[in-house]
């Protein structure tokens, strides 16, 4: 079987099938007349429940979110209070303030026993 | 265009948009006929407009196919959740008046995609040239050529396979 023939034996089974729907279509009139009955007894779509879903959900979420900043806003000052007063245990470390007011003072150093810190190299006699 | 146009229109494409329907739903005469239903009342209500930018039939057979791939969707959903809407998975009934190559047919336009089975429906039963296909399906002409071809040789080859 070419091409066209083919083709044509395609049409002519789509074109059947066509007319067999048509003709067991149902009068248009009817189904228009049906639309004005089915309009208010329409089952309620997905779409219709979510917009009426939607502003009870946003309002619902910005209380969440308003009760949860309140609550936020009242732990605050005693959270801040405590950061504010608390040292970390090395704190004194940290404190190097007289290295700057005055010169250390190293401990004399005692002589080894049999040294003598008289200076013996290049010294005349 | 009028209410009144609107609808002579409507009434005028009736049976093709029946015969669309039919193709787009499975041939389950319930479920097109409750497409059509959704269809023309979306038309009629102005929720779907005819902008004028391509001809009625096509502007219609697009709202059909959007409202069958919307019921479709919700029959899918509708499964999820047992006991609401069983009527959505009653298969079609199976017509014995059907000649023997029109039976194969539909057995092999089981077999292709969607897409291919819309384009293939829309240039061979209704006569539409590419262009019309393209408005009807939302998609580029380019990509119905390419599945008016695919899907034509994969359908003849489906139907040769069952002839002896």
């Amino acid at each position: 079987m070419n091409n066209q023939a083919e083709d044509s034996e395609l049409e002519r089974l789509f074109r059947e099938e066509r007319r067999s729907a048509e003709a067991a279509a149902p009068h248009a009139d009817i189904l228009l007349s049906r639309l004005k009955r089915r309009r208010p007894a329409g089952r309620p779509s997905v779409g219709r429940a979510a917009l009426v879903l939607a502003p009870v959900l946003i309002l619902a979420v910005g209380a969440l979110f308003l009760r949860s900043r309140a609550h936020r806003a009242d732990e605050l000052p005693a959270a801040a209070a405590r950061l504010a007063s608390w040292k970390a245990p090395t704190d004194a470390l940290l404190w190097t303030s007289d290295l700057w007011k005055r010169i250390p003072v190293l401990a004399p150093r005692a002589p080894a026993p049999g040294l003598s810190l008289e200076p013996a190299k290049g010294v005349e006699r | 265009m009028t209410p009144a146009e609107t609808r002579a229109e409507i009434e005028r494409l009736h049976p093709a948009g029946f015969a669309w329907a039919m193709a787009c739903c499975g041939r389950d005469r319930e479920r097109a006929e409750d497409v059509l239903q959704t269809s023309y009342l979306k038309v009629l209500d102005g929720r779907a407009r005819f902008a004028g930018r391509s001809s009625f039939q096509t502007f219609l057979f697009g709202v059909i196919r959007r409202t069958a791939a919307e019921e479709r969707r919700r029959a899918a959903l509708a499964r999820l959740f047992p006991g609401r809407a069983a009527s959505d998975d009653a298969p079609p009934s199976a017509d014995a008046s059907l000649s023997a190559d029109r039976v194969a047919l539909r057995a092999a336009l089981t077999r292709l995609p969607r897409r291919q089975r819309e384009v293939l429906d829309l240039v061979f039963a209704f006569g539409m040239t590419v262009q019309e296909a393209a408005q009807t399906l939302s998609i580029s002409p380019g990509a119905v050529s390419v599945h008016y071809d695919r899907g034509k040789k994969r359908l003849a080859a489906l139907l040769r396979r069952r002839t002896p």
